[in-house]
């Protein structure tokens, strides 16, 4: 059924492939929506803990499909993304393995991955200055991640970083040579499932929630949390 | 019209405004009526719809701003008979309103560099942390030296984990040693670093791309990041402003524009 998304099970690992790479992964609604179900399958598997996303044919993501946007939304309705589009809610940890662009809404999807490994090709940031779109989960997830003179450069001058500047940055996790990008994300994921065992173990939505609590209330709150 | 001895002068470049202190024999400090005519620029830079992007910078390759002026500082302590520097600081407190640059409390979303020429101190560093971009000559120096004198970089403690690590912001904060250019760069704290006398310029540079973006768009992002600081993720993403505000006509040229010229080294 599915066409623009593909699953596949690794073991423990849920790899999630974009396959629209003729068209640079763009994030057209049907793929958003075929992510969705993608994202809701990999949640409620017992046996699943640690999900891997990336693009089909050396490219992750070159952002909205802009032609669809044109043609087909109409004039009531602005381009905000399917909400459950982005994996941060979700309670199990995502890798991003970034082959290639990841531009604009295809860059804040891999921004609200947990861990972001990426190969020596990969370019990062918010190139197109004629789109007149909001990136509203970029903007808050960007300043947590990395310093706000980073978050504000990438944000205001559409300015492209590579992988090594992002590495610097702290907004990727690994630099990976060659086309072995996916397969450290998944051996990476592999090793994560057996050394933590379950999901709760990750604890994922109590720390992102934590960036933003004074810390006296974070500390009370993970106190009360009894472990498991 | 603009004299050479005015305390700052500014130039417009297209939609770009450059402001240059000039108190070059104080190393910019902030007295002689600087800190009142940047209040004013930075006010007439929120207001004026034609100007997109502010620069700022000091004369020469000296001093970016060196702080307040205590010299200026002094003077006005023994007018008023403050014992510290604290005392000075509570009697100023008590003067009109100021328009803090540092903290955004007046409302200035459009983005603004600091083109860093020179030592940058105190409340001169204030200034360039309160900038949402930073491009840093490899002279200069950038520090927060105000525990050696006893007083605090209140404009920017606020921020300073924001800006670099926690424990590195409490480093400068705590032994005021100024920081290389180089080291500024590593730590987060400035955006590029670029060689002697070309801060300007390439600041320049870095204006013009941020003004191929609309100016509702950038004053939207950057908006959207002050406010989801601090607070909790949930927090942040419930706050539904959407974007562009109502503005079809423009939404739909923009789509044209960017269907039409596509995104750098796409498709290859």
């Amino acid at each position: 059924m599915s066409e623009l998304v593909s699953c596949e099970k690794d073991n423990s690992v849920f790899v999630i492939e974009l396959r629209r790479h003729e068209l640079g992964n763009l994030l057209n609604r049907q793929l958003q929506h075929e992510l969705v179900a993608a994202w809701e399958e990999f949640e409620a598997d017992d046996s699943l803990l640690v999900g891997v996303i990336h693009g089909a044919g050396g490219v992750f993501s070159v952002g909205h499909d802009v032609a669809e946007l044109l043609n087909g939304m109409g004039d009531a309705l602005l381009p905000e993304p399917v909400a459950e589009l982005f994996p941060y809610t979700l309670s199990k940890p995502v890798i991003a393995a970034v082959e290639g662009p990841c531009y604009g809404l295809g860059f804040e999807l891999a921004l609200s991955c947990d861990l972001r490994f990426a190969a020596e090709d990969a370019l990062f940031g918010f190139p197109d200055t004629n789109l007149r779109v909001s990136y509203r989960l970029a903007s808050a997830l960007l300043p947590r991640l990395t310093d706000l003179g980073t978050s504000l450069d990438l944000l205001l001058t559409g300015e492209v970083f590579d992988s090594s500047r992002m590495r610097k940055l702290r907004l990727v996790n690994k630099v990976v040579t060659g086309g072995t990008v996916l397969a450290r994300a998944v051996e990476y994921g592999l090793q994560m499932s057996s050394r933590l065992g379950s999901t709760r173990a990750f604890r994922k939505s109590q720390i992102v929630q934590f960036t933003g609590l004074p810390l006296s209330t974070a500390i009370r709150q993970a106190r009360s949390e009894s472990i498991t | 019209m603009q004299q050479s001895d005015d305390v700052l002068l500014s130039e417009r470049d297209g939609t770009i405004l450059i402001a240059t202190m000039n108190r070059p024999d104080r190393m910019n400090a902030l007295g002689g009526g600087l800190p009142e005519a940047l209040n004013e620029a930075w006010l007439d830079f929120r207001d004026d719809p034609e100007v997109q992007v502010m620069i700022i910078t000091g004369v020469g390759d000296r001093a970016f701003c060196a702080g307040m002026d205590l010299r200026q500082n002094d003077e006005r302590a023994r007018e008023l008979g403050a014992q510290s520097a604290q005392a000075l600081l509570d009697a100023s407190a008590s003067r009109a309103i100021r328009v803090a640059f540092n903290s955004n409390n007046f409302g200035l979303w459009k983005p603004v560099i600091a083109a860093i020429n020179g030592w940058c101190l105190a409340a001169g560093c204030e200034m360039a942390m309160g900038c949402d971009l930073r491009i840093m000559e490899d002279q200069a120096r950038m520090g927060l030296p105000e525990v050696k004198r006893g007083m605090g970089a209140k404009q920017t403690t606020h921020k300073l984990h924001y800006l670099t690590k926690l424990s590195l912001g409490l480093e400068m904060v705590w032994t005021g040693d100024p920081l290389t250019a180089q080291r500024a760069y590593d730590l987060g704290l400035v955006n590029e670093v670029v060689p002697t006398g070309t801060s300007v310029e390439r600041a320049k540079e870095v204006a013009r791309k941020i003004c191929d973006f609309p100016s509702d768009y950038l004053t939207y992002h950057k908006l959207r990041v002050f406010q989801s600081i601090g607070v909790p993720m949930d927090y942040a993403m419930s706050q539904q402003q959407r974007f562009p505000p109502e503005e079809n006509g423009a939404y739909r040229q923009g789509l044209q524009r960017s269907l039409k010229q596509g995104v750098p080294g796409w498709p290859r």
